[in-house]
């Protein structure tokens, strides 16, 4: 597959508390050529990922509801170093604070041709020009 | 058509004479000399005045008069009997059997006549008056000429005064058919000219319309209080007036015939009482000579009786009779009501000074000698008959003026009443609205509401105890409109003002509103309104009525129930995403699709199992203890040892809602494992799970055993299976710390150190 080539490569974090779902979208991501770098389950777990690995990241997939806590400290850190993220929750758009209901959603449970799709459209342009790409 | 005149007496000379002088005065006659004729002339036809004799050759007039009184159709007609019989008691039996006059023969023909005319007439209208000159009083000129113009137009000829006093000396002079007046003028007013003119012997009978300022019952009573005939308000079409005018003219006509019966030159009928014969007979011939009819009667006594059965115009009584006498028959006469107003001259022998007071005393109202000249004694009669007549008239006025005010009394009462009448209407109104308003305020309070109305124009407002509770001050305390915009939340104050604005721009009359307010006490409380604005509509001078409650409660159930139904799409989109999860790593490790159904359907039973337990705890968690107890309470039985074939024991570990079905997929993985490959596959094997917490590290850990004996030798599998990863990937991403499987021969082993969270919970 094309995309699936195109997205090959792609340097990603995940952010999901739930195991299961977490377990599930890291398989998916790595079907599709991606790298997992990290897998958090908790806000203070991604803003770590983000520190250590922050310099050679693509992009992130984020929960929104991280078993009562807000996924958006992460956020604001990704949109700080730059770097395209895609918000996967439960709760839709309506979900989504205000100030971040701008970035694009997938709505769970989503499937694999809808997250590639939105990987495609947001991470990818970000890498062709972002001083950080090519790997 | 004229009826005829039936005349009955058996005399010729009579009957020529009367035949005579009634067709003289325009009455046809029917003339017959017996009661045999006069009965059949009766049963013939009818007749407008029947003149009988008493005394007829073949039958008696009295018996007579009495068939014709029993008779349906002459017993309403006029019965005038002639008689030569003097005596009283004869009179008075003719008058009681029914006849309508009785007088004495010889008679005196043209007092004949004038009475047969009068019975004739009876009941007759009298044509009105010429009513053709108006006079007009009113000073202003353009009115004056307006009504001229009118009522010229409609016949009249107008004469026209600018002041009452004007008005009265053209009437005097004119004797107009009717006068309208002007209620408001220079000098005397038009009241004043009415009442004059009731005041004027040859004027009181003109009709009066009295022009008024305004048509309510006030002017009528003015009005009528003035004697006025009729009253119309000014500000009326002349058109009005002038049909007002007419109506006046048209009910004064009809009054005009039923007052001139009584007419000073109307026939008259005198009584003489006296002893003496002789001079009763001088007396009646000299005044039936002055075309009088005379009654005669020889004692007081006589002359009582008679006079309870007729009425006479005067009474001549003798001083001095034998019985009752001149003195007590006077003033038994004058005791009596219907004869009180009769004139009574005395006449006497002697004229001393002493008698006539005495006479006077008695309630005589003349004096004469008996010495005197017959001609003094008919003028003094006349003079009496004159004077009688000007006391009934002045009588009439009186009584015309009593009737009136009586009238304009029972008008004043009547409107007084109605005044009352309203009165009462609209305190009963003001009770039931303060009644009303008293259940609506404690209506208000019951459902903690509160009302207020702001005045736009004075920028003021007025409320209800319970409108200062929903701002959170005391309730006694008087609220300004600053109070209310201090207590409006901030991020509210921009739509408030946006709103009211619409409101006063008239845009909207009605409005619906919610906002927050911050209490003094610093709280925070919804609060909803709706109001109306009344009045001006551009909203610069009416007022908003407005009722407010708090809704803090609804709005947080409302708030509570949105956050629940966010939280149920939520965990219903997690719950698919789980088992779209479980359908991806299921189909990874199957080998067949059998093997992908029963591994499924188990995974997913297990997932039910454990929405259930938490479904029970209201989604907000449950113990390790049930986590665990769901899993393998289905697998214990007792072993070929005689003991339980699973333990398991720990002390009080919360765990959250992802947490416990993450682990609950993982123990269902593990017990899955036994009973296939492990302790639980044999009757011989044991399951341990045993957890504690080690509270000497820092952080301290929940630490977690799994430990499987007694089942069959065990092998590491050839690859890396769901369970596996699930255990010491998954739940190990989920709830840090570790978790590691050893496959030892004996048995296989499981151990978990997992940290304290949100997720995982221990007593402090």
């Amino acid at each position: 597959m094309t995309a699936s080539d195109s997205l090959s490569g792609l340097r990603l974090l995940v952010v999901e508390d739930e195991a299961l779902i977490a377990m599930m979208i890291h398989d998916q991501l790595v079907n599709l050529g991606c790298v997992v770098v990290g897998l958090a389950s908790n806000v203070p777990g991604g803003l770590a990922l983000i520190k250590d690995k922050g310099a050679t990241l693509d992009g992130a997939v984020l929960d929104v509801n991280l078993g009562g806590e807000k996924v958006y400290p992460v956020a604001e850190a990704l949109i700080e170093r730059d770097i395209p993220f895609i918000f996967a929750t439960g709760y839709g758009r309506a979900g989504i604070a205000a100030n971040f209901s701008r970035m694009p959603t997938l709505a769970k449970p989503f499937s694999v041709p809808e997250l590639e799709a939105i990987l495609a459209k947001t991470v990818l342009p970000a890498r062709s020009k972002g001083p950080t790409g090519g790997g | 058509m004229t009826r005829a005149v039936l005349v009955v007496d058996d005399s010729l000379t009579v009957r020529m004479n009367l035949v005579e002088m009634l067709e003289a005065a325009g009455l046809p006659v029917v003339a017959c000399a017996t009661g045999a004729e006069a009965r059949e002339a009766l049963g013939q036809g009818r007749f407008a005045l029947i003149i009988l004799d008493v005394l007829l050759p073949d039958t008696d007039g009295i018996e007579l008069l009495k068939e014709i009184r029993e008779t349906r159709s002459t017993r309403d007609t006029a019965v005038m009997l002639l008689s030569t019989e003097t005596e009283v008691r004869d009179r008075i039996r003719g008058l009681k059997t029914g006849a309508d006059e009785y007088i004495g023969k010889p008679y005196e023909p043209s007092y004949v006549i004038a009475r047969a005319r009068e019975l004739v007439g009876r009941g007759q209208a009298v044509a009105p008056p010429d009513a053709e000159t108006v006079l007009v009083i009113d000073d202003s000129i353009t009115f004056r000429e307006a009504l001229r113009e009118t009522l010229e137009a409609a016949g009249y000829r107008v004469v026209a005064a600018e002041t009452g006093e004007e008005g009265l000396r053209l009437a005097a002079h004119e004797r107009p058919a009717a006068l309208v007046v002007d209620g408001v003028l220079p000098g005397i007013d038009g009241a004043t000219v009415i009442r004059r003119i009731r005041f004027d012997a040859a004027l009181r009978r003109t009709p009066c319309l009295l022009l008024t300022a305004s048509a309510d019952g006030e002017a009528e009573v003015r009005a009528l209080d003035a004697g006025a005939d009729a009253f119309v308000r000014k500000a009326d079409d002349v058109t009005v007036i002038l049909a007002k005018f007419k109506a006046m003219l048209r009910s004064a006509g009809a009054q005009l015939g039923d007052q001139d019966t009584a007419s000073v030159l109307g026939p008259k009928k005198i009584l003489a009482v006296d002893d003496s014969e002789t001079y009763l007979q001088s007396i009646g011939d000299a005044l039936r000579a002055g075309s009088y009819d005379v009654v005669l009667a020889r004692s007081g006594e006589e002359a009582l009786e008679l006079l309870a059965v007729q009425s006479v115009d005067c009474i001549l009584l003798d001083l001095l009779m034998p019985g009752v006498g001149g003195l007590e028959t006077c003033r038994r006469l004058k005791a009596v009501p219907v004869m009180r107003d009769i004139p009574v001259v005395m006449l006497t022998a002697v004229e001393d000074r002493e008698t006539m007071i005495e006479g006077l005393g008695a309630g005589a109202d003349d004096f004469i000698s008996k010495s005197s000249d017959f001609s003094v004694l008919h003028a003094r009669v006349i003079a009496q008959l004159r004077r009688k007549q000007f006391e009934d008239e002045n009588r009439l006025i009186r009584e015309q003026f009593l009737q009136k005010e009586l009238e304009a009394a029972e008008a004043q009462a009547a409107i007084r009443l109605a005044h009352l009448r309203r009165e009462v209407a609209a305190r009963d109104q003001e009770l039931e609205t303060a009644r009303a308003q008293a259940k609506l305020r404690l209506a208000l309070d019951a459902a903690k509401m509160g009302e207020v109305i702001f005045d736009l124009a004075g920028g003021g407002m007025v409320h209800t105890p319970g409108f200062v509770a929903l701002f959170g001050y005391p309730s006694e305390r008087t609220l300004s409109p600053d109070d209310i915009q201090d207590r409006y939340h901030p991020d509210d104050r921009e739509r408030i003002r946006t709103h009211q604005a619409e409101v006063m721009a008239g845009s909207n009359i009605r409005y619906e509103i919610e906002h927050r307010v911050i209490w003094p006490d610093g709280s925070m409380h919804w609060l909803s309104g709706r109001g109306e604005l009344t009045g001006d509509r551009s909203g610069k001078k009416g007022e908003i009525t407005a009722v407010y409650m708090d809704v803090t409660q609804r709005k947080l159930a409302e708030e509570h129930q949105k956050q629940l139904l966010d939280e149920l799409n939520h965990r219903v989109k997690n719950t698919l995403a789980t088992v779209q999860s479980m359908v991806f790593q299921t189909r990874r490790n199957a080998q067949t699709p059998d093997q992908f159904d029963s591994s499924f359907d188990a995974r997913l039973r297990a997932l039910a199992g454990v929405h259930d337990l938490l479904t029970q705890g209201s989604w907000e968690g449950t113990s390790l203890a049930a986590v665990i107890s769901l899993t393998l309470a289905p697998h214990i039985a007792i072993n070929d040892a005689g003991r339980k074939n699973i333990l398991f024991g720990g002390p009080p570990v919360h765990v959250g809602p992802n947490a416990a079905i993450t682990l609950a997929m993982a123990f269902h993985e593990l017990a899955t494992n036994a009973c296939k490959y492990g302790a639980l596959s044999n009757r011989r094997g044991r399951l341990s799970v045993r957890w504690a917490i080690d509270r000497t590290v820092v952080p301290m850990l929940v630490k977690l055993s799994w430990t499987e004996r007694g089942g069959p030798t065990v092998e590491a599998p050839r690859r890396y299976g769901f369970g596996s990863r699930l255990i010491e990937q998954g739940l190990v991403h989920e709830l840090g710390g570790e978790a590691r499987l050893v496959f030892k021969p004996e048995g296989l082993w499981c151990q978990m150190r997992f940290p304290p969270s949100a997720k995982l919970g221990v007593a402090a």
